[in-house]
């Protein structure tokens, strides 16, 4: 939906008009809700838990909980940043559950989901990249993936979520309970750790 | 591309972009939200038929769990019949006194043939026969009949006095005796006595 002209601002409702209609037993607007957010919800729990199928499952079980908790959603923060907070307990709920992250983090959902069960469009990436880097090649993007693997929670879910590109860094402040200040040097640390090990392995001169 | 071959800063920060890129630039599966809006109306829809029914349900549970109590515990209450499955009748030449403790005990004769609960016509029990046929009834056997009998003919037989049972065993009341009285430890003053080293004899 986009802002066809001045008068016609009520075509194109807010979030929070949508979530006034659906506290008052509107399913059709908690639907657009959630059409608006459900790649932000899924790359959140796709952060958590470093599975497209468990976060899939996750993001459904989101939305059901928001839906079921939208009484008490009061306005005070954005409707979005509440949202992604539900997610995130969810998909921390769901990766203690299965305590597999660490098998899962390395090959991500389309290594272990197979071809069928996303569609190709979908896999694009949405941001552009630079052509030399894909051209360095699969194996030093399997030895970057695979680092990841080893970083600690804290970095590695800052990290994933900074890069998933949906996400700003007050919602993944309010996701992690953490200082945008703290996010941000999570994410560089991050990086200096893999930069770090990439070059133990012979990839630089650092 | 080998991985001896360097690359820059940069070159590994775009790496590491595009790593991570591949790894969240992922959608969720078509169709999530048929998904979560079919969950929510399935979800409440069970709700108000429960609604509606409820009363009815709740109230039918609790007439039948009073009816289960009340009649599980006149079941309980109903004394338990032992079922008498028939036996052998056992043919005794001479009826036998019931047990009284200080009543004699009736004279069993030795030789009062006892019909086997079992056919006759087993090999033990018919050897058995041959030999009392044989060597007549055996007079070691141990019997009350056989030690009355002994002691009339004189001969020198412990009688044993009659086995009376207990009435009942009563239970002693605990008595606590009091522990006695702990006397006061005294520890008695330490005394340090001075400590003499003979002198030792100068070395020779």
């Amino acid at each position: 939906m986009t802002a066809t002209g001045s008068g016609q601002a009520a075509a194109d409702p807010t979030d929070l008009d949508l979530v006034r209609l659906a506290q008052a037993g509107d399913l059709d607007a908690f639907g657009e809700l959630v059409e608006r957010n459900r790649r932000a919800v899924f790359r959140a729990a796709l952060a958590a838990v470093g599975s497209a199928t468990e976060a899939d499952d996750v993001a459904q079980e989101a939305f059901v909980t928001a839906w079921c908790k939208l009484s008490g959603f009061r306005g005070d923060s954005q409707f979005r940043t509440w949202l992604l907070s539900i997610t995130w307990r969810k998909a921390i709920d769901r990766r203690k559950r299965i305590g597999r992250w660490l098998k899962l983090a390395a090959t991500p959902s389309r290594d272990e989901a197979g071809d069928d069960q996303f569609e190709v469009m979908d896999r694009v990436p949405s941001f552009e990249r630079r052509q030399d880097v894909v051209l360095e090649g699969a194996e030093l993007q399997a030895q970057i993936r695979k680092l990841i693997r080893t970083l600690p929670h804290k970095l590695r879910e800052s990290l994933l979520l900074a890069g998933s590109g949906e996400h700003t860094y007050d919602e993944i402040s309010a996701m992690l309970d953490a200082p945008v200040g703290t996010v941000k040097w999570r994410v560089a640390e991050a990086r200096r750790v893999l930069r770090r090990k990439l070059a133990a392995s012979g990839y630089s001169n650092e | 591309m080998s991985s001896n071959e360097r690359f820059s800063r940069r070159a590994l920060d775009d790496a590491i972009d595009g790593a991570v890129g591949d790894m969240m630039q992922l959608d969720p599966h078509p169709g999530l939200r048929r998904r979560v809006l079919s969950r929510l109306e399935r979800s409440s829809r069970p709700r108000t038929l429960w609604t509606w029914g409820s009363w009815e349900v709740v109230s039918a549970a609790a007439v039948l769990m009073i009816i289960v109590a009340v009649v599980g515990g006149r079941w309980r209450q109903t004394p338990v019949e032992i079922a008498q499955t028939p036996t052998a009748p056992v043919a005794l030449s001479a009826p036998v006194a019931p047990l009284a403790p200080s009543a004699p005990v009736a004279p069993l004769a030795p030789s009062a043939p006892v019909a086997p609960p079992v056919p006759a016509s087993r090999p033990a029990r018919n050897a058995m026969a041959r030999s009392e046929a044989i060597f007549g009834p055996r007079r070691d056997r141990v019997s009350a009949a056989s030690a009355a009998r002994l002691a009339a003919e004189g001969e020198p037989v412990d009688i044993l006095p009659p086995v009376h049972e207990q009435d009942s065993i009563a239970v002693a009341p605990i008595v606590m005796r009091p522990l006695p009285q702990m006397q006061e430890l005294r520890i008695a003053p330490i005394e340090i006595q001075r400590l003499t080293v003979p002198a030792l004899s100068p070395p020779r």
